[in-house]
Formats: structure tokens, sequence, C-alpha cells
């Protein structure tokens, strides 16, 4: 296309759409300070948001899309400061300020935030202030701007609550922020950011605390607002899923720097910085099918400390030239039509193929796993497992309904498989795992592990000592990298803790099997002496499956084992769990909330709802075909990965919230927020888990649903394909 | 970037970093913390008096003398005709027209004061007999004295007095402290570990000693004290009121540290290893909160000398011939001391600056005790 010579600014791009252009952000630089130095935390960030266009910032976390918020906001918090660039925002009567030379607590900014910026963030709970009323936190947002009567004021409030789909507004304006559910919260938050009604939108990461279900209507409403009013939105995010759903432009950030950003089609399906592209084919959402195995990127983003020298990514590149890439930085390559690449082989088509959009994978990345054996007795059978939680408040101690966490459910998890455990938070899918390795006990129902000897072995009310040896056979690996690992004892203590506490090993035996389980799980010798703070997360992960494989355990509880960590290390660790199961024969539980980090790596699925299973089955079959009215909610309310497709798709929004589990709702959980419900047998009668085959079935077992109507609904699968076409 | 990173030093210095242990950290965060150790170098002063208190001392501190009666402090004069010899002026006696005693420097008459001058014998530790004294008078004479601080009522030196003072409160403070320590660790641990009636029980019982005004409680145990007990008896009597009522503060700290830490992930994953309970305490819980009790009771022993200091002011603690820094700030009890004799308060001086250096250091250590909160 272009010859190197052809290497421009990217800033050209400013010459091609002038007009329309809302906020230009050129160079900006955001530093701070350290002894020794100075760590450029935003190196020259340029982006441009058009009128009522979206554009996303997407990378991983610690690329800096907060503190690009921030800093076009003039927000940064001290020891970071705004070094250099320019902001310019288009007022509302077309001219163009220069926010980098504002006071950034002077009047004119604080003018501008809430009226012609809106801001929303993260975590709801913590930016609405808990001490006042949802009215009069957004009162004050409209007086600050604005010189209206109280009255006034209130009107438009209840207004803005209504368009953002807050039930019963008028009493909502008198709610505090902890009265109101997470979703209830976002929405409120949006309201207050569009009160005055701001051209501009800047949302950092504004559904990455909510479930999937609650992320669609968040995200749908959003969409909706943009059209309605024809802002313009600064999504930050780290999911490309959303970026997908969202976007009109992307910008994808590594370390500070943008590496490329263009329209979201062309960045999606040619990508030009081989670091969009590893992101792209690291994610399980794309294209995946179970039995692939994922392209991790190497090791982790770096500390701005030892930022690498020339091109920032090339140390992880695959495609890294060397001589060139080691020594020089790369100029933004502009490739057409606002696409542009920091790359020195931006202009070249890509040495490995591109992301191709809809073709299926080349056949020799799918891995044939081992087929489970349908025959082979379960390793661990559940039955009618409830757990309930007393609750006592008040002085006197009064007993409140309990909280049904688990309600008879029932499972067998096959040896060998990788049996996924899938609902939105509060389902009770965790407290089940915490439940089978014992750590609480449950209230009703049995539990069953089978010993070498094929005996049963009832681990519902195990004592002491057999507990203990149990525990060597069914292990958990955590969710959080950071506090499952003690911080005080160094890598080889961790890891060697297991058996020298059950006297498997000591001396130098102990020293032998634990440095061949850190090297197993990828990690070196040197490993050995350090301490957990000397790694990151996706290590520390490391740690922990070396910890939980010491003793030869048969199973292993995966509680939400790769939800912290950024998706080019989540695809490390799902392959090592992959290969260290096909190595040592590993049944997984893998409990997730992640549909995509599913559909990846588990052979069944077991769909949770309000305590109980709804849907289990194949997982091909569970996604392609699903026959519980919410297991289809939750598969279309996950972002579709694909650009193209979120046109013409069809989605089930679910309206409400997930039951409160001390009050669940009477017959089916669901049917207060089922489309399908009849208003008789769903509100009077529990339907049971039951293998229901339909025509659909393609040979493959039946899924087996707990619903009155599976029989006959037909529902939408995920990306709306026709079952089988993958 | 081939391999240049064996030569580099900030690499070296990384690696050096992640095999570093807790206290290595928690030592890196404390250096970072001037005025903190500073103070600890304050409070190690402090301590060093302690232990050789009659060294530091210039005469002995009991000895009362009518003929040197509140004579103020008397300066060091360093030099004399441009030369280094340290000296002060004899004082002479005089009544003044209203019969008040007055002393006057006699220029005259020179002193020399020298280091490691001879004095008042003691052993030191208690074992090795010596002389030695940090500064003093040359040639032992009655006449010639030295009185930094000047002189109390009964003519004994202020400056000797506050040191062996400093023994006194400062060890009240030490011995309250593990005191303290060794009943709301306990208390607070079985709190925390098991939980329902038995922390009930025990949080309720704190929650009424600390309900219960200290002045008056205090009052009331140290009227309890007999009379006819030695200064030593008192003394441990002293360090077992002030603890009673302060090891509730640490118990709560405690008990809060073990039920954050019971659901942590990394406590939750030593139960699932299969470590036994004691292991779970002393393998995992306590290094966590080691740090953290030393830091609490850094700033619990200010708490203490102060008590102490109080106590001893009211005339309810230490007891003369016992000296202390209270037992010093009676005697400038009243407003003709503050207006005549106003060296009498120097003793405050010490309070102050150990009560400032214990809190700074204590609030430097608890910002470095947890060397892996998330910033």
């Amino acid at each position: 296309m272009h010859g190197p010579d052809r290497v421009i600014p990217a800033m050209s791009m400013d010459a091609e759409r002038p007009a329309e252009s809302l906020l230009r952000v050129k160079g900006l630089r955001t530093h701070i300070d350290v002894p020794g130095g100075v760590l450029r935390v935003l190196d020259g960030i340029d982006i441009e948001v058009g009128c009522a266009r979206t554009v996303c910032i997407v990378g991983e976390s610690g690329c800096g899309k907060s503190i690009t918020a921030r800093s076009i906001l003039r927000l940064v918090p001290s020891p970071l400061r705004m070094v250099g660039g320019e902001i310019l925002l288009r007022g509302r009567d077309g001219v163009e300020v220069d926010m980098a030379r504002l006071d950034p607590y002077g009047k004119q900014m604080r003018s501008i935030r809430g009226r012609d910026i809106g801001m929303i963030f993260q975590e709801p709970m913590t930016a609405l202030s808990p001490v006042h009323t949802i009215g009069n936190q957004m009162a004050e947002a409209i007086h600050l701007h604005e010189k209206v009567s109280r009255k006034e004021a209130r009107e438009r409030s209840i207004q803005m609550l209504h368009r953002v789909g807050l039930p019963k507004p008028a009493e909502r304006l008198d709610a505090y922020s902890f009265q109101l559910s997470g979703g209830m919260r976002q929405r409120a938050m949006i309201a207050m950011a569009l009160v005055c009604g701001p051209p501009l939108l800047i949302a950092d990461e504004p559904t990455t605390a909510l479930d999937v279900t609650t992320q669609a209507q968040i995200l749908d409403l959003m969409r909706e607002l943009r059209a309605d009013t024809g802002m313009s939105i600064l999504f930050i995010t780290h999911d490309l899923g959303v970026v997908a759903e969202m976007a009109d432009e992307v910008v994808v950030m590594y370390l500070g720097l943008v590496v490329e950003r263009g329209p979201v089609a062309q960045v999606f399906h040619d990508p030009r910085h081989p670091y969009t592209r590893a992101l792209l084919r690291s994610n399980p959402r794309h294209g995946g099918g179970a039995g692939r195995r994922l392209e991790a990127i190497a090791g982790g983003v770096p500390d701005l400390l030892n930022r690498p020298i020339g091109c920032p990514f090339h140390n992880r590149c695959a495609e890294a030239i060397p001589g060139t890439c080691d020594r020089l930085d790369p100029e933004p390559v502009a490739l057409g039509g606002g696409h542009s690449a920091r790359c020195w082989i931006a202009d070249r088509p890509p040495a490995l193929a591109g992301v191709p959009s809809t073709a299926p994978r080349a056949a020799a990345q799918i891995i044939v796993s081992p087929p489970v054996s349908a025959t082979a007795p379960p390793i661990l059978e559940i039955d009618r497992l409830s757990i309930h939680f007393a609750q006592r408040r008040g002085f006197l101690r009064r007993a409140m309904a309990p909280v049904r966490a688990v309600n008879a459910l029932s499972l067998a998890v096959l040896p060998g498989e990788t049996l996924g455990l899938v609902g939105e938070s509060g389902c009770g899918k965790t407290t089940t795992g915490r439940c089978i390795i014992r750590t609480l006990d449950p209230t009703g129902g049995s539990i069953r592990f089978r010993q070498d000897d094929g005996s049963m072995l009832d681990v519902t009310h195990l004592p002491g000592s057999a507990l203990k040896s149990y525990r060597r056979q069914v292990r958990m690996i955590f969710q959080d990298p950071y506090s499952s690992l003690d911080p005080r004892m160094t890598v080889a203590d961790i890891v060697g803790e297991p058996l020298k506490v059950n006297g498997i090993a000591k001396g130098s035996e102990l020293q032998d099997r634990v440095a061949a389980l850190v090297r197993q799980v990828g990690l070196r010798d040197e490993h050995l002496r350090r301490y957990p703070h000397a790694f990151s997360g996706g290590e520390r992960q490391r740690i922990g499956i070396a910890r939980a494989l010491s003793v030869n355990p048969k199973m292993v509880i995966c509680d939400e084992a790769v939800s912290a960590l950024d998706v080019s290390v989540q695809a490390q660790i799902l392959n090592l769990l992959r290969d260290l199961q096909d190595e040592l024969g590993l049944t997984y539980l893998f409990i997730a909330h992640d549909l995509s980090v599913v559909r990846h790596i588990c052979d069944r699925v077991a769909v949770m709802y309000a305590g109980g299973i709804v849907e289990l089955g194949e997982t091909r079959q569970v996604f392609e075909a699903p026959r519980h009215p919410y297991t289809s909610a939750l598969l279309s309310a996950a972002p579709v990965f694909d650009p193209q497709e979120r046109a013409g798709r069809q989605r089930v929004i679910l309206a409400g919230e997930v039951p409160d589990p001390a009050h669940l709702p009477s017959g089916c959980p669901f049917h207060p927020r089922c489309q399908h419900a009849d208003g008789a047998q769903c509100t009077n009668e529990a339907p049971a888990l039951l293998p229901r085959a339909t025509a659909q079935s393609d040979g493959m077992p039946p899924n087996w649903t707990a619903c009155h109507y599976a029989n006959t609904l037909t529902l939408p699968a995920i990306d709306g394909q026709p079952p089988g076409s993958s | 970037m081939s391999d240049p990173a064996a030569a580099d030093p900030s690499l070296e210095k990384a690696r050096a970093l992640a095999a570093a242990g807790q206290w290595r950290l928690t030592w890196r965060r404390f250096r970072r913390h001037r005025l903190a150790v500073v103070c600890g170098v304050v409070i190690l002063m402090f301590y060093s008096v302690v232990a050789f208190a009659e060294f530091f001392a210039v005469s002995d501190a009991t000895r009362p003398s009518a003929q040197l009666s509140l004579i103020p402090p008397q300066e060091i004069h360093w030099f004399d005709n441009g030369a280094w010899s340290p000296h002060v002026y004899r004082v002479v006696r005089k009544r003044d027209a209203n019969m008040q005693l007055v002393y006057t420097p006699d220029p005259a008459a020179k002193i020399q004061v020298s280091f490691f001058a001879r004095g008042f014998e003691w052993r030191l530790f208690g074992v090795f007999p010596t002389d030695r004294h940090l500064i003093g008078v040359s040639g032992a004479d009655a006449g010639k004295t030295l009185f930094l601080l000047g002189t109390d009522v009964q003519g004994r030196d202020l400056w000797s007095r506050m040191v062996f003072a400093t023994r006194a409160s400062l060890t009240v403070g030490l011995i309250g402290v593990t005191l303290s320590l060794t009943l709301g660790v306990l208390l607070g641990g079985i709190s925390g570990l098991y939980g329902g009636v038995v922390d009930d029980t025990i949080q309720r019982v704190i929650e009424v000693v600390r309900s219960v005004p200290t002045i008056p409680l205090w009052m009331g145990l140290a009227a309890a004290v007999p009379r006819d007990w030695s200064v030593t008896q008192v003394y441990f009597a002293i360090t077992i009121i002030i603890s009673l009522v302060s090891w509730t503060e640490l118990a709560r700290v405690v008990r809060g540290r073990f039920l954050a830490l019971r659901e942590e992930d990394f406590i939750v994953s030593a139960e699932l290893d299969g470590c036994s309970k004691l292991r779970i305490i002393f393998a995992h819980m306590v290094p966590s909160f080691l740090s953290h009790i030393i830091a609490v009771t850094t700033l619990t022993l200010p708490v203490m000398v102060l008590s102490e200091t109080a106590l001893s002011f009211l005339g309810l603690g230490l007891r003369p011939p016992a000296i202390s820094w209270g037992v010093l700030l009676q005697a400038a009890q009243n407003v003709q001391a503050v207006a005549i004799t106003p060296w009498l308060l120097f003793p405050a001086v010490p309070v102050i600056v150990a009560v400032l250096a214990f809190n700074f250091f204590g609030d430097g250590l608890r910002d470095a005790a947890d060397p892996y909160a998330r910033a």
C-alpha cells in the first residue's frame, strides 16, 4: 500500500474531518516523578472524537486508559501531572477551547465538567455519595451550571431518570445509592451525567462491575441515548466484545501510547498492529469453539519502570524485526480511511494471517480433547444440595428469612471432563464450589466423591482427618491471585506447604518436587526463592496452580480462576490449564461468569440461576441450542465479537434483577423475568431438571433443562447462528 | 536488548527486591519515613539513658542538702580566654533585703568541668564497679558542684534526678506494655478465633472496662495499694494498674486482624492445604499481623508514660523516694514554682519529647508495617 517513506504523523487525519470533531486531543503527555527519573504514563496521546460518534479506548490494565480520561477532564491525581499537549473541545458556540491551558480547578474548567462533558465511572457505588439522595446529587449538578428553580430541577431530574429507564423515577429520586441495585445505580449515574445535556460523555469502564445481562441493558441504553441526543461518547474499556458492540472508532493503547486507531470494522478485520492482532486472537470469544488452543501473547504488560527501548511492544511481539523494533520507536503510519498503526510493519500485509471475521479456524489449531466417556461413572455426585444461611437481625437476634444460596442442586461431574458452572453474581456458584471443598457445610443433600477403589465417599459431613485426605484429592484455584498467596512466604514455601503439612515429602525430595511443579506451570527455578510481590497477576495464578497440583489431586475446582486477569494473560492460563488436564488427566469444575471462557474450555456446562441449575448439557449444545429461556437470554446478552453483526442481531434483554435469595419467587424462580411464563404452572410449580430432547439435538445427548416449556419454545442461540453451523 | 541484563545494576536491585522478605520490605518503607527514623534514634537515646542512668547522672540524686536548695541552672562556659576549658562559676549564696535566698555566680571562682570524670561509685549492669560519669567536676570537693538544671527544694541535682526518673518512667511503660500485650493478644486472639459466645463475652468485658473513667479507677486502685509497701512493690502495682486498662485497645486490634485474616483467600487455602489450626495461626496468621502488633505497641507506650506521669503527678502513682517524671513534676504543682523557680518545670520536656517521639515512630512503623498493602 504505502512505502516506508509515507510515514506521516497520524495527526494529519485531523485535516480529513476538521469541522465535525468535538474533542481533539493532541500529544497529551502525563508523567509521574519517581526517584531518579520520570515515568511516562501517557506519552503523546492523540484522540479525536467526532460529533455523535462513539470512540472506544481499549487496552489491558496499566496501559493508561483511565489516566487518559482523567487527563482530558484535568482531574489527574498527584503525583501524576500533565506536562504537555492540547485538549481542544468545541464549545456550544462552536469555538474551540484548549482545556490543557485552563486552570484545572478554575471556574472555566469547572463549568466545562458536567455541562460540556459528562462522566460515568466503573463503580457507581463509590461514585455516588452515600449520604445524599439521588435527587439531591442530580439537582446539585443542575444548579451548578444553570439558574433554575428547585422545582424545575426536580422535574428535570425525574424526567432524566425516566429516560434512563429507572422504574418509578419520582420515588427513586429520594432514594440513596445503597438502596438501588448495581444496574439501577449505573442508570442513575448516567442520568446524573446527562442531566445538563453534555455533548460529550466520558465513560470509564461503565459496565465492568456489572453482570452480563445488566451490561447488555446499560449498553443498549447508552446506544439509545446517543441516538436520541446526538452526543458523542468516549468509552473506555478492556473488553473487546464491548468495543465491537459500541464503537464507531477504536483507539488501542499500549504503555501510554496509541498503537492503533481506526474505524471499528477496519481495526477488527484488518488489524495492522501486532498488539491489536494478538489481543483479538487471545480472546476466547473470537470465533471460539471448545478444543481450540488460544494464541496467547508472551509475557505480561511491562512495568513502566522497565519500558522497553524502541517499540514498547517488541519484547512480546512475534513479528518484531531484530535491529529495528528493539532500537527505534516507530511513528504512526496512516493507512487511509482514518486507520493508522504505530508499527514498523504496519503497511505490510500481516505475516501471520489477520483475524478473519467469520471464516472457520485453521484445522491445525484444533486440538481434539479426549472424549469424555459418557459411560464412565461420575467422580463427584451432588444430590439435592441445599445451602441456607440463617440471618439474624437487631438486638434480640430475631430470625429472618434464611438466605437460600443453593436450593436442591443435583449435579454429577464425570472423570476427566471440564464442567462449567456458569451464572450471574449471586446465583450460588461460588457457594456450591466452597461447599464441595467443605469450607462451607451444606444444609441438606449430599456430596459423594469416588475413591480409587470405586467406592463412593460421602463427604457431606466428613470429619477432620478424613476431610484432610479428601482435600488432597480435590483442590481449589482461587479467583484473586493477590490475596490467595501468603505474601510472607517464598514461592518454594507456598508450593511446598501442602507436601510438608501432609507429610508427603521433606528435605531434598521436597525441594525437587517443588522445583518440578514450578517448571510444570511455566515458571523458572530462580523464581523459587522470590516472594509473591515480585510476580504479575498471571504468574501468581501459575503459583496458585502449582500449589493446587502439588498433592496430585484428581479434581480441581477453578473458582473464577481467570476472571481477574487481562485477556492476553487469561489466554496463557487457560492454555496451561488445558495442557495440565491432558497431561495429568485432571477433572475440572470451572466456575465462571464469563461465557466466552466457559465456551472455550468446558466440555459440559451447567447454567445456574437462583441457587439451582436451569440447564445442563454439552457445551456446544447449550450454546447453540439453549432450551431454557434464561440460558438464551444470558447468551444473547453477551457482546458479540464482530462489529458487523451487531446491527442485524436480535437480543433478548432481560428485564428486572436477579431475585433476592432470601425471598425467592414461587414456582420457577425465573418466572417474574421470563417472557414465556404462562402465569399459572410457572408461578406455582417448580420445574424439575429433566433431559428434554428436541429435533435440533443433532445426535448429541439432550440438554437437561428445568423449564416446563423446554420442548415447545424456540429460543435464539449465541451469535444468532443456527445450531451446528460452526 | 540481547542480554545486558546481567550487568545492569537496576535489574540486580530488582532481583534483590524480588527475594526480599517481609522484614526487609518493612525496613525499606520505614526508612523512607524520615521523621520516624529520627524519632527512632531519639527513643534509642532515651533507652540508653535508662540503661546507663548512673553514667549520665552527675551526682547522687537522693542525698538532700539544705545548703543547696533551689539553685538555678548553672551555665557551662566552654572557653577560657579563647582556650578550650569548660568550666562553671561557683555560686555564692546570699539573702537579699527581703530575706530571700539569692544565688549569684562568682566569675572569679571557676570550677573545671570535664567529660568522663570521676564521681560517685556505681556498678555497670549491677556488676562492674566504676566511678566514671559522662560529665563531672574535676576533683571531688564538697564546694565544687555542677547543677546543669539547678536543684530542687531539698538541694538535689535536678539533672541527675531527671536521669533516674527517665529510668523509672520509661520502664513502667515497657513493663506495662508487655503485660497489656500479653493480655491483649491472648484475649483478642481467643475472641477472634472462636467467635460466638466467647467473643461476645470478651467484647462486653472490654466495653465495660473502657467505659469506666480512668482517673477515678486509678485513684481507687492506687488507694488500695498499701502505704507500707516498698518502692519496688508500689512500682509494680502501678504498672499492673495501668496495663489493666490499656490491654483493651490491643485486644480489639488483634481480634480485628484475626477476623479479617480468617476471610483471606490464603488462609482458606492454607486450610485446604491441610494445615492444622495451630499451624494456620502461627505460620500464616501471626506473621501477617505481627508487624501491626509491634506498631500498635509502640503507640501504646506513650499512653503508658503519660498515665504514669499523670498518676504520680496527682500523688497516686510512684511516691518519693522513688523518682519518676511525674514525681518530679509534683514539685512544680504550685504557681510559685513556675514564677520563681521555673527550672523545676524541666521534667516536662522529656515527657513531651518522649511521647512525641514514640507517636511519630509508631506512625512510621504502622505505615511500614504492611509492605504488601496495595496503594
